[in-house]
Order: C-alpha cells, then structure tokens, then sequence
C-alpha cells in the first residue's frame, strides 16, 4: 500500500495494478460491474462500474481506470446512480421482450432489481429473437445477452479456442458460431467456462436451465484427474444437480474440463451399488448382504487365510480414486490389522517409475514445481503427455504460456493438439524416450550449454552419464527414434536457452519397461542445465488421477510408511510399533503387478480391492481375470458394478466424493480438503468407515470419529505432512508438501537450495527396446491413452449421457496410410488383436495416428483395450508398458 | 495555407533532418500547433511521448478516414497538395523514430488514393531510405474508423472497436507499440513550420473549413481561429442559397454543436468548431428532421460495443419518431434526456459520448419544432 485515493471521502490504499475497482473492492467498497471479471482483460463495454473521479469531464470505467495516487472517487452518487439504471434499462430494453423478473438469479437480474428496474423502458427496432439452441450440455440463448463479451474473450484467451466471435455492427450485433453451427460442429470442448461467466443466462447449462441454480453451494475438489482444480456443488433436495468452478481455487482459479464441470450424474446413477453383496460358494451368485455379514464374512475368510498361509498371502489394494485419509488406513489395515506389507495402489499401473526415478535423482518422488508456475515459464517441454485431453485445464495454462511467447517443445508419437502448436514437435517411435533424451543432452553438452556451476555445486556422477551421453550425437539417436537430428538439435538448444524451462510429463514416460529409465533420463536433463531448484522449471509428473500422489504419499506402497519412510528402516519401524502399538512387518511386500505371479503360483489368497478396477485396467487382461477367478476372496469397495466386480466374493458400496470429507493431493503435491457435500446415499459407507469396522473385526480397534482425527495421525507420523492441518487448509485453501511445521508455508518449489539427499545424483542409464516390437505378424504398434471426456475405465463418465452425446464410442486412431494398406475407412469396423487378445472396434482414419501406430483409449466397456496389451513392465517399479503393443488389424465385414 | 507552392523536393523533410528528432519535436512544440481532427490537442505533445515511450519499434499514421458528415477539407487537401500532405507525414515519422509510416484513408477517397501514391512513391524515392516506408491502407469504411482506437484496431486486422483508455495509442497502438495518430490537416501545416519556424506559425495558425449546406459557394476556407460563422457563411460560401434566411448550423459535423442566427457573430475557437465542418441550413428546415437524420446517422454508425452507445443510439430515433407522430412527446422527450446524460457520460469513445449533443441541442434551441410537428414544410437535408 504505497499510496492512497479517496472513494466516498474515505481514504483507500492502492497496489501496483490497481484499478479503481480493484482497489475499491479491496476497501470493501462494492461497484457492480457485468463485463468484469478478474482474469481477463478489461474490455470496459458493460459501462455500469461507471464512478464519479474529481476532474475527469464524463464517468469514468472503474474496471479499466488505473488507480492513481490522490484520486478522488465516488461511487454512489446520484450522478453514479441515474447513468447506472440508464444504462441497465437500456440493455434490458435491448434483450427479448420480457420483464426484469426473467433474469432472477442471475447477476444482471440482481443489478435490475437493485436499481429498481422492472420493465423495457426504451423503444427498439430490433428486439432479439429467441433462437434457443439446446444442448449436448449448454444452451445458448443469445436473446438473452448483453453483450459483455466474457464469454468469447474467455474462450479466445483463456482456453485458447475461438468458437464464438461476434457477428454484425450496432444493435444488430451478436454473438456467434462461425455461421451460428451448432456446438458440436466447432472446435468447441464443452469445457463450459464461457457458460460459468455469463451473467444474463444467455449461456446456460442444461441443469440449470432445467432445475435452476441449487439451494445449497458447497466448495470441494474435483474427483477426476490429478489436477485438482476447485469445483462448486450445486445441492437441491439433497441431490447434487451441478458444478461450477471454484474461482477462488489456487489451482484452477474457476476453470473446468468437460468433466470436471459436467459429468457428475453419476453421483446419483441408479446403477451405484447400495448394499454389500456376498457370494458366499465359488461359483454361486453374488447375494444382498447386511453390512455386518459382509464384514463379518470377510473377516472370518481373512482369519482363516492368514491363519492357514501366513499373512503374506493377503494383499491389499488401495485407491487413487479415494481421500489420502483411506489410503492410510487402508494401509495401517493391511499393515497393522492383516500384518503385511503387501499393499500398493494404482500408481502402480501409472505412476510409480516417477517416484523411483525421481527419488532416484533428487532423493524425493514427486513433482518438483508447482502448476501455477506453467504460466510463467519460458519454454515447456511435454513429454509423453496429452494434456489436452487428459489434464485439459493443465493444457489450459500451457496454452496461455505459449500464446505470452513461451517456446512449446512436444515429445510424443501421435500428433497431439499441443503438438500442432508446438514449435519443436519430436515424434518419436514409441519407447525410445531414452535415445531422445540423451539425444538432447548430447547436444546440450556438445554445444556448452550446460549449467556448469550447478553441476558442480549440486549435483555428483556427472562425468559419468557426460561419458554416456557423448555416445548419443543427434545422428545416432534419429536412427532409434526416427527423429531427424536437426530437431533434436532444435529441441535442446530451445530448451537449454532458459533456467525457467519446465518439463511437464505423462505415462507416455513412464508406462514403459524403461519407464524409470525415462525419467532418470529427464532428470539428467534438468540437472545439466540447472533448470531445477528454481520457479517454472523441474521436472514435473502430471499425475493422472485425482489423489493418486495423495495414495503414494500415504504409504499405500509396499516398501514405505506415509511420507515415504521405509518400512526396512528399524528406526522408522520402531516410531510405527509404538503408535500402532503392536510389531509390524520389515520386510518389503508385493507391488500389484506381482500379484498376479503370487496368485498363479499359489502364494496370494485373497485381494482386497479398495476402488479400482484391474480387470478393465491392468495389461493383458485375459490373464488377469484367470487370477481373480483363481482366488479365495476377493473383496471390492466400489460404487459401481464394474468390470472386477463381477468377479468378486464380496462387493462393499463405497460412497462418492460428494459424500464425505476428506484430502486429496495433487499433481503439485497440493494438499487440499474436499467437503461432504450431500448425505451417503442410503446403504453405503464412505471407505475409511468400512476399513475402520473391518479392521475392529480383525481383532485392530481404530478409534477415528472423523477423517480428520486420521489426518492428525498422519501429520504426526510423517514430518512431510506436520505443518498441514485441516484449520489450515479451510483457511489457506491448500498446502504442497513438505510442510514441517504450522508456521511453515507450503513448498511450491522444491530443492531450491538443497536436494534431501544433499546432492542431486546423475544416472547412467541404458535405453532398452520395448518388450514388443511390431513384426511381420504384429505390424502395427498400439499406443494406448485417455480421451477428454472420458476416464479411466468409464466408470463414471459413461454414465453421463450428455457426455455420451459428445463422444459416444471408442475409435481406433489409424493413419491414412496404413487405413488405405488395411482398406480401412472412417466409420468401418475392424478387429484389433495382439498376442494376448482381440477387440472389434469403429476405425477413425486421422492423421493424429503416425504411420505404423495406432490408438485406443480404455474408457469403453465394450471395447476391452486392455485384452491387447502388453506383458512388459518397467524392471524396478514394476509398471506395465501400455504404450507399447505390437498388434494387426483386419476389417470385419459385415 | 503558406503561399509557397513546394510540392515535389521535399524541402522540409530534408531540412528536418538536419535538425534532428529533438529538433523537429522542439520546434512542433513551439509552434503550438494543434490536432485539426477535433479534438485540438497540441500535436507537440503527442509526438514526444511517442518520441520517447519505452519501445523498440514504434509507429504513425495519418488519419485520412474523414468521416464526420460535412467535412470533405482532408479530400481536399490530399487531391490537391499530395505531396505536403506526404512530407507531413515523413516529417513525423522521422520525429518519432517510427518503424512504419500508414495512411489511413477511406476506401471512397479514389481520386486521393491514386494522388497520394505517386506522391508516396516520388517521397520514398526523394528519401532514399532516410525515413520509414509509408503503406497506404484503404479502410472498408465505417465512422468508428476515425475513431484513433478503432483506426488501430482496424489496421491490425481486428474489428473496427474503440478500446479503452488508458493505455493511449501514443503509449500502446498498433500492434501494442506507441504510435502518433494525426490528421491530415495537422500533418499537412508541419512542413511549413519547419521551413518558416515555429514563431511564423504562431502568427499564421489558419484552420480549413468545409462549409456545406444551404449556401451559394459550398467549399473548403482557411481562416485562423476566432473566425466567425457570418464570415464563412456570407464572406466565403457566398451567403445563403435561393434567398432564403439563415435558421441554424451544425458546426463540427454530425458530432459538434447548433449554432443559431444569434450565435452568428461569436468567435469560433479550437474546442468549438471542431473539426471545421459547417453545415448550414435555412428557414425551410424542420429542427426534429434534422434531429432525425443525426439519430438515423449514429445509429447506423455505433459501433455496438459499449452498451450506451448500442442502445443509446438506436433507440433515439425511435423516440424522436413517436415525436414526430405526436404521441407521448412529453415522455419520449424525457427518455431522450436520460439517455443523452448516460450516453455523454458513460460511452466509452467518443462517439457514444457526443452522438446526443445534435440532438440535445436541437430541442433546446428549437422546442417548437420538438412539440408541435408536422408545421414546417419537411425538406431533408
């Protein structure tokens, strides 16, 4: 507060950047304003945050006036008020003929009544037509719109996109499609953040349009991808009937994706699970259960397994789709009550190399940079990764990092949409990651571009992957990777020309039998040219679902206790004994992909599956289902039928997100606190409920009332976690671990003077094949991966049928080249198959799909992708290589 | 206009150079000289904050779109003195260090546009790399496009819309860079300072009028400012046409004021006669047809994208219709005051904010008209 201005004879502070209506709000002075909203440009055409400034001739815009020391301001004079209500009435005199009552609830309607407005006052030629156009989600009803301009320009600057623009001059202007198509004719995403911004109603969605705004809001955190963006539930009768986005979100600051905005129906889907269900003979049906026979079933099959093979032959799996508070108990379950440490979690089939990859260079397994700081990096590096599809508001802040000049470099197979903005886009054979990036810093060393003194100063082995990289020149790597030398070479000098280049990657990296490999290989990278321990670099794992850093965070691991303590340390160990109150085991369990090894070979009884779906998801699946079969019990926490369900002992109804509290952390490791926003629906538990009484049942009290007395538990064990509290995260709206202490502020950046391990380690690593190659039988290669509006096995977002409007089935993504070797068009059917399995599925001939490779999401129930893929996994986390399949197609006749 | 008829070596541009920038901005300083598109801001002034706004590159355009009704003074002086009008502009961007020269001209201006060319084309062979190119760009027509936001806008590729201010285009124009806007008839007085000083200027300051309407001698008059209507309506037009009376003027075209036979006499200074245009008219006019023809004019004009100037403007000639039909005149009259005061003090460009002032001012000077309709014999103008 450097200066002061004078608004209504009291004196107010000013900022740098300050408006007159910024520095008024901050006064707790309240200017109303339609065309203003903080994050985009002002455009000053609404005209209503007209003020009264000493010496100026007319009102002045308040929204786009800076703020200048000794101003002289009023906001409420009769002046002020009289051109306000002019203004409104002529604007609603512009709209389709109605009263003010039509606008109630929305922000324009609430400025009519404030300044008595009830009729049309003003004659007009051209009162607007009404030309609703409904659906799929929004409906537009431009008759409605003031103008203010919000919606397109937070198309157009915000998610980069222009679907609409404005059409005509004067009173005949409107906003438009190009030639008023229909939304799913444009480059429209349905993220709907135009429709949030409107303030007349004239975008509306269609449960708004249907059932109004709800009675009750409730902030919480969306359930979808490792994102984390803020949501607003909208609460009638009970029921959840719409989201909004949470503008006070740190993360999302209020922007959505189609999901995270609209498919929530199935929070309320007939199909949830509502009652446990026991199959109580191999072989026989799956019967409704009370809650305490269910319970009290599995205990008793869990007594007698254990007591029978030991308990080793039980093995838990945690979820990434539940709050960090079930993971912990799940794992003290297992732990604790079971006396094992076979318990993993789906990171597993994601993104565990991350975690031994990165711990392996920096001595912590986690994202080193925060999102926020996208926006304001120099160049951004994405490396098998389509965040336009599959973290769309991360694509959101790239894309508005570019649009401000910053350098775009794409490694990814498949013609991406950020591939086609970027300015270097390598597409590389599927998994030679490796070669690319030793390519890379090849060059970086070749050309001097590394960051000597950092190397010196932070990090140890660097002779020794310099000595490996000089057998990597740009030439030599292009024959691997089949990217040509020059862009290599473009790549790395592009990337090596900032300290603020930030490296943001996916499972194209790490779902790879060299998954760890990639990673180190990224690591070495950054370290080279010092683009880590600092804003707007690092690198940077986007964590595919919503708590899926939050399930490894816990502890939900097989080899660590919460905050990554292991559990073979006698000293960690010791502190765990003492406030479980019992021994636990030291020795490392099983990671979920060695389950299935367990399970053929007689070791692993029984499987108790807290939200997750193996048997759509995991690799191969014709062999995963061999095993569950093969089990003694398989107990799953679900809210839906899915996939292993059907092959389950015992099923337990979970409740959704919307139905507890809880934390998730995301991508960034931002802890954040997600609220109960309506009752669990009758018959099901919120999952650290039922881990509680299973537990008791076992013979292991745990006493929690709420998911936050877990919470302290957690934050007392684990020094990572000390300082966050749920005081603090209502109040600060999220904290990224490391928090030690209460006073402590988060650590959005991390290794800024240190790494944990002191130094930061380079790895010589080797570049391996894929496990399967194309070959004459197999030709072409498989890349498998998400859709926007989809998610993972399709659980839920199937269940949306508006999303289903949008994208209905799955398509196999084939290049034109090899669709004409195949005869195959667009729309054709075709049967994919592999070593492992088939599926048939709609063929969609794009160039998105390079020559030789082929796409398939894994989102669709009647199109098992997974039946294809393959057996490979990542030698030390285990993780299976989705990527990478060798697999042929025929097109099925009809 | 100074009596010296250079037109083709350029005299002025080369002597600016020897003076330098700093030099060239001095002397534009202390002449006084003022914009001559209206609004009367001293040019000097302008031309130093682009001079020296933080920016690599910066830019210049002359403003040739003259679209404010009545004013045809800039056709004029490009048809005729192309090559003055050329030098202004080099003079400028030479000054300001500019990147690249823009004429901005109406795309009906034809015959100017060919003269402007070869002028363009013999400057920038004169010049032989010594100043900017200079692009001669057709404007697709609109009034806004006077409008120096809108102009930008419109040279960006971008729709014709008036941004708001601050940030000015002095400090962020085209493209975002600093960029001086002036008009033609600013541009075309700056050779003549540089030949003859800033002090002869002082004491030859003439401003061009183009006087229309109902007189003998329509055309374009210089005269100094403090000029009177009555001087150009009867010493330079030729008095009024078919003998009939003098009823009122509209001075500075469809956005200035009225001037009524009272006025006739009062010294017009920069602030008042704005752009120059006078259009005169005769006893036979009907005040409210008049009213009506400027509504109908801003109407089609407004942009649409401040809501006052959108609604403002096309709902005033709907009021002054139900005038004319003699229904609710007293209500619609009082609608007309409100949204004049709101469109004057909220609009955001100018247009918006002086689109009433016409009309305003042809009910309070002439309320007859305004209430008792249909009296006058119509003739529109």
């Amino acid at each position: 507060m450097k200066y002061e201005i004078e608004i209504n004879g009291a004196k107010a502070g000013i900022r740098d950047g300050d408006t007159i209506l910024t520095a008024a709000r901050r006064a707790g002075v309240r200017i109303p304003a339609l065309c203003h909203d903080s994050r985009l440009k002002p455009s000053g055409v609404c005209r209503v945050c007209v003020v009264e400034v000493e010496g100026a001739k007319s009102l002045v815009a308040s929204c786009a006036m800076p703020a200048v020391a000794g101003m002289r301001i009023k906001t409420d004079s009769a002046r002020v008020a009289e051109a306000r209500k002019t203004v409104l009435e002529l604007m609603l005199s512009e709209l389709s003929p109605g009263e003010a009552a039509k606008y109630k609830g929305t922000d324009f309607g609430q400025l009519l009544k404030e300044y008595g407005i009830r009729k049309q006052a003003f004659p007009q030629k051209r009162r607007r037509k009404n030309s609703d156009k409904r659906g799929p989600l929004i409906t537009q009803s431009y008759e409605s719109c003031i103008l203010c301009r919000k919606c397109f320009m937070t198309c157009s600057t915000r998610v980069m996109r222009s679907v609409t623009g404005l059409v005509g001059k004067g009173a005949a202007t409107t906003i438009s499609t190009p030639g008023g198509a229909p939304l799913l004719e444009t480059e429209c995403e349905f993220c709907g953040n135009c429709v949030q911004v409107c303030p007349t109603g004239a975008l509306i969605e269609d449960w708004k349009r249907k059932s109004g705004p709800g009675t009750r809001r409730a902030k919480t955190i969306c359930t979808y991808c490792g994102t984390g963006c803020g949501i607003v539930a909208h609460v009638k009768g009970g029921k959840v009937i719409g989201v909004e986005g949470d503008v006070d979100n740190p993360v999302s600051h209020g922007d959505l994706c189609v999901k995270g905005r609209f498919a929530f129906d199935f929070v309320h889907h007939r199909d949830r699970l509502r009652y446990p269900m026991i199959r109580r003979r191999k072989g026989g049906r799956l019967v409704r259960a009370t809650w305490a026979e269910a319970l009290d079933f599995i205990a008793a099959k869990v007594r007698d397994i254990k007591d029978a093979h030991g308990p080793d032959a039980i093995a838990g799996v945690s979820s990434s789709r539940c709050s960090n508070e079930e993971n912990y108990v799940m794992s003290k379950l297992m732990r604790a009550a079971i006396g094992t440490n076979n318990i993993d979690n789906c990171a597993r089939v994601c993104h565990a190399p991350s975690v031994t990859g990165l711990a392996a260079s920096f001595g912590s397994g986690a994202a080193t940079n925060s999102l926020e700081e996208i926006e304001g990096a120099e160049v951004i590096f994405v490396i098998g990764s389509n965040p336009a599809e599959a973290h769309p508001v991360i694509a959101l802040k790239i894309k508005r990092a570019v649009s401000r000049g910053a350098k775009l470099i794409v490694a990814d197979p498949r013609m991406t949409e950020l591939a086609e903005m970027a300015d270097v886009h390598l597409g590389l054979r599927a998994g030679t990651n490796v070669a690319l990036v030793n390519g890379m810093l090849n060059v970086v060393i070749e050309e001097n571009l590394t960051d000597d003194e950092f190397i010196a100063r932070r990090t140890q082995n660097y002779d020794a992957v310099k000595k490996m990289a000089m057998r990597y020149p740009p030439e030599a790597v292009s024959r691997l990777t089949g990217v040509a030398a020059e862009d290599i070479r473009r790549a790395a000098r592009t990337y090596a020309a900032s300290r603020k280049a930030m490296i943001l990657y996916g499972l194209g990296i790490t779902e790879h039998v060299s998954g760890t490999n990639n990673v180190k290989a990224l690591a070495n990278l950054v370290m080279a040219t010092g683009s880590v321990g600092r804003p707007s670099a690092g690198v940077n794992p986007l964590r595919g679902q919503n708590n899926v850093q939050g399930a490894c965070d816990m502890g939900a691991l097989p080899n660590v206790f919460p905050g990554y303590q292991p559990v073979a340390d006698e000293a960690v160990r010791a502190k765990f004994e003492k406030k479980y109150g019992l021994p636990l085991p030291g020795e490392v369990g099983l990671k979920t992909t060695e389950y299935y090894d367990a399970i053929e070979n007689g070791e692993l009884k029984a499987l108790l599956i807290m939200a997750m779906d193996p048997a759509a998801t995991d690799p191969n699946l014709n062999r995963v289902r061999e095993c569950l079969k093969k089990l003694d019990l398989l107990v799953v926490f679900e809210i839906f039928p899915t996939e292993t369900a059907k092959f389950a002992d015992v099923i337990l109804p979970g409740a959704s997100f919307a139905e507890k509290d809880g934390t998730f952390t995301n991508a960034e490791r931002r802890v954040q606190l997600f609220r109960k926003v309506i009752n669990p629906l009758p018959g099901v538990k919120p999952d650290w409920k039922i881990v509680k009484e299973l537990s008791r049942r076992l013979g292991y009290k745990m006493d929690y009332k709420s998911p936050e007395d877990i919470w302290n538990e957690i934050a007392a064990l684990a020094p990572d976690f000390a300082g966050i509290t749920y005081q603090r995260l209502e109040n600060e709206g999220g904290l990224c671990w490391p928090c030690p202490d209460k006073a402590h502020p988060g650590t959005p950046v991390m290794y800024e003077v240190s790494f944990p391990t002191g130094l930061g380690r380079f790895n010589d690593i080797p570049d391996i094949s894929p496990k399967e190659t194309p070959d004459r039988e197999y030709p072409l290669t498989l890349i498998t991966g998400r859709r926007r509006e989809h998610y993972n096995d399709g659980s839920m977002t199937r269940r949306s049928p508006a999303l289903m409007d949008i994208c209905p089935r799955e398509e196999l993504e084939i290049n034109p080249a090899d669709a004409r070797r195949s005869r195959v068009k667009t729309g054709d059917r075709v049967r994919v198959s592999s070593r492992r399995g088939e599926v048939v599925v709609h063929a969609k001939v794009t160039r998105r799909s390079p020559p030789g490779s082929v796409f398939l999401s894994f989102h669709f129930d009647d199109v098992l992708t997974n039946d294809l893929t393959s057996e490979g996994v990542d030698f030390l986390a285990g993780t299976p290589e989705y990527k990478v399949s060798a697999v042929r197609i025929v097109k099925v006749k009809r | 206009m100074s009596a010296s008829s250079r037109s083709s070596a350029f005299e002025a541009f080369f002597r600016a150079l020897s003076m330098g920038r700093e030099g060239v901005i001095k002397e534009i300083e202390a002449s006084g000289l003022r914009g001559m598109g209206g609004a009367g801001f001293p040019a000097g002034r302008k031309w130093r904050t682009v001079a020296e706004a933080p920016s690599e590159v910066r830019y210049a355009v002359m403003n040739a779109d003259e679209g404010e009704p009545g004013t045809f003074k800039d056709k004029y002086l490009m048809e005729n003195h192309p090559g003055r009008v050329v030098e202004g502009l080099m003079i400028a961007a030479y000054a300001v260090n500019a990147e690249r020269a823009y004429i901005y001209i109406r795309h009906e201006y034809a015959r100017a546009y060919r003269a402007l060319a070869k002028a363009r084309d013999r400057a920038m062979a004169a010049a032989d790399g010594r100043v900017c190119d200079i692009e001669i760009f057709r404007s697709a027509g609109g009034y806004i496009c006077g409008e120096e936001s809108a102009l930008l806008e419109s040279l960006a590729g971008e729709r014709a819309e008036p941004l708001v201010r601050p940030p000015f285009p002095a400090v962020s124009g085209l493209y975002g860079k600093p960029t001086l806007v002036n008009n033609v008839e600013t541009l075309v007085n700056t050779p003549d300072i540089i030949m003859n000083g800033a002090d002869w200027y002082k004491d030859n300051v003439k401003k061009l009028f183009s006087v229309s309407g109902d007189v003998r001698k329509p055309g374009v008059f210089a005269r100094p400012p403090g000029a009177t209507l009555r001087e150009l309506v009867y010493e330079d037009a030729g008095g009024m046409k078919n003998g009939h009376a003098f009823r009122f003027a509209i001075v500075g075209g469809y956005s200035g004021k009225v001037l009524t036979a009272g006025e006739m006499d009062e010294p017009l200074e920069f602030g008042e006669f704005g752009n120059g245009a006078v259009i005169v008219l005769d006893e036979s006019r009907n005040a409210l047809e008049t009213a009506q023809n400027v509504a109908e004019f801003f109407a089609g004009e407004s942009c649409g994208k401040c809501a006052p100037c959108r609604g403002g403007t096309s709902s005033m000639p709907l009021l002054l219709a139900e005038i004319k039909a003699g229904r609710k005149t007293g209500g619609a009259r009082a609608l007309i005051r409100r949204l004049s005061n709101a469109m004057r003090d909220t609009s955001l460009c100018g247009l918006g904010q002086t689109a009433p002032n016409v009309v305003e001012e042809l009910i309070d000077k002439y309320p007859h008209d305004f209430m008792d309709s249909g009296k006058r014999r119509p003739r529109s103008i």
